[in-house]
């Protein structure tokens, strides 16, 4: 995707984020607000997934760590600025968790498929120890209780805040994230996944920029765990295994990958539609979702954003 | 320049260089010869890194780099430019060249791309293309600038002429001497085409078994038994 054609995806999105409080009711803001909660989780995994090509089958460890944290800090007793305090450590948690599995798996030479593998069984060990670890994690039940967004005397409780505070924290995430991807470091992770080893024989030390990397992509989806159970409230196991992780790798690929925005836009439609039709009949959701992603893989492999591009293209008098 | 002592290497408990000497001036161009399965890509792929020694020494400008990881060898100022070229498709030209500057250090990236641009102008005019779409001769010409926008001491070309047309070949044949002589590089040319070899190199070995077998002035390389001596040609 061009610069200009981001960007101009990007306002427009803005734009839509800014009026959509005027026309909808608090109860479907609070919905989209943990749809885009949902979909900067994916941006983080696009992220890593969409430079490097490599894919992370267990991305749901990083926010459901960052959640359990944000849980437990923002929970203790005699804490002051507990919102703060929860916020950065359950962005330094994530980060440091994958910043040691990235070193030992980079650093370790495992990559492709494997790393797919291991990242998946990992998303099940998080999700076995979350609820196993009942003292801390609450088991099965999880969390309750957990503090909403308050810095101090601002509150951002209310719907209109907290979808304001979300929406604001997914902006500038999505473009800090989309200057690193387009800049010399992004550039490099590009040569990075078309072929680490030509990379290395430029001079770049590949297993490094691949794990500060997928730091930096746990750490942001730690930060939109610490966020989603803040506004929820509470903590559940199934917001670190590997169903989770499976729906945010879907929410990517139907998105459009590499894209960033794609992947918000993906979450935001699969979390709505699945919502739609799990209210008229349950069991068919798995099914629908199923078959909606195995279209999008055949028919729209860029995804969702592409579609815009394909018509430009077959559109008469455009050259492209 | 560029010495290598002893050097042995192989694919796990395949041996195949079994005690490779060999000194590259700075300004040289060496032609390395032989039989396909002699080692001439193993003996590229572990002076580049990918590959690792076994036993014996490299050194680059004295530095002992045998040890060392392919970026740090990079760094130190060995570039290889494989077989297939191995540019990075899903980057412009210019992205390219930009990306191929990290082993130099932090200096003028935009003099780097324009020394680049200068020895090979199609690459200026194409600079925003994405380098997927270029033919096999423009990705070799991409190949060897980029190379040369780490400003390497020592730069190993493995099989430039593969699948190329006869006219970029001729140009790839007058550029690498000097390139190397305008700039000091030591240059190892592995290469089928003898013409190619011949017309590039001041001096060439041949290699059979993971051995040198024999080293001479190109001149020498003219004759018609020593050529069906060592390469059966």
């Amino acid at each position: 995707m061009s610069n200009r054609t981001w960007f101009v995806t990007f306002a427009t999105g803005i734009l839509l984020l800014a009026l959509l409080p005027n026309v909808v009711d608090g109860y479907m803001l609070g919905v989209m607000r943990d749809a885009l909660i949902f979909g900067l989780f994916a941006a983080s995994l696009d992220f890593f997934w969409g430079r490097t090509g490599i894919l992370c089958f267990g991305h749901a460890c990083f926010f459901g760590l960052g959640g359990y944290v944000m849980a437990i800090v923002s929970m203790m007793p005699d804490l002051a600025q507990q919102t703060l305090f929860g916020l950065v450590a359950a962005v330094a948690a994530s980060a440091l968790l994958a910043a040691v599995i990235g070193y030992f798996m980079f650093f370790g030479g495992v990559r492709g498929s494997y790393f797919t593998i291991v990242t998946l069984a990992l998303a099940v060990i998080a999700q076995q120890v979350a609820v196993s670890w009942s003292d801390v994690t609450g088991g099965d039940t999880g969390l309750l209780g957990v503090p909403p967004l308050a810095f101090g005397a601002l509150d951002l409780s209310g719907d209109i805040a907290s979808y304001a505070a979300v929406a604001v924290i997914l902006v500038v995430c999505l473009l800090g994230l989309r200057l690193v991807s387009v800049g010399p470091w992004g550039k490099v992770l590009t040569a990075i996944g078309d072929n680490e080893m030509r990379a290395a024989a430029l001079g770049y030390n590949a297993a490094q920029r691949l794990t500060l990397t997928f730091t930096l992509s746990a750490a942001i989806a730690g930060l939109a765990g610490a966020l989603y159970v803040a506004m929820a409230g509470l903590v559940a196991p199934d917001l670190i295994g590997l169903l989770l992780s499976t729906e945010v790798v879907v929410w990517v690929a139907i998105g459009g990958r590499g894209t960033l925005i794609g992947p918000v836009v993906g979450a935001v439609l699969v979390q709505r539609a699945q919502q739609e039709i799990s209210s008229y009949n349950p069991s068919l959701w798995p099914l629908i979702i199923g078959c909606i992603f195995v279209l999008i893989v055949f028919l729209l492999p860029d995804g969702i954003l592409s579609i815009a591009q394909r018509l430009r293209g077959v559109l008469p008098g455009r050259t492209r | 320049m560029l010495t290598v002592s002893g050097l042995k290497s192989g694919y796990g408990a395949l041996p195949v260089l079994h005690g490779v000497d060999l000194a590259i001036s700075a300004g040289e161009v060496v032609g390395l010869l032989g039989r396909n399965g002699a080692g001439k890509t193993t003996l590229l792929r572990t002076l580049g890194g990918a590959l690792v020694a076994q036993a014996g020494t490299i050194r680059i400008d004295g530095r002992d780099v045998s040890r060392s990881r392919t970026y740090m060898r990079a760094r130190a100022g060995i570039a290889h430019v494989p077989q297939g070229r191995g540019i990075f498709g899903r980057l412009t030209v210019e992205e390219n060249l930009e990306v191929g500057t990290r082993a130099a250090g932090k200096i003028d990236v935009k003099r780097l791309l324009d020394e680049a641009y200068a020895h090979f102008p199609i690459l200026r005019d194409r600079r925003r293309q994405m380098a997927g779409t270029f033919s096999g001769g423009q990705q070799q010409m991409l190949a060897i600038a980029r190379a040369l926008c780490g400003q390497p001491k020592a730069l190993l070309l493995d099989e430039p002429s593969e699948g190329i047309q006869p006219n970029i070949v001729q140009e790839i044949g007058e550029l690498v001497p000097r390139l190397a002589r305008e700039r000091g590089i030591a240059v190892l040319l592995v290469e089928q085409n003898l013409d190619l070899a011949l017309h590039a190199s001041g001096r060439c070995i041949v290699m059979d078994k993971g051995l040198i077998v024999h080293a001479a002035e190109t001149s020498a390389f003219r004759n018609e038994e020593l050529l069906a001596q060592f390469l059966a040609l």
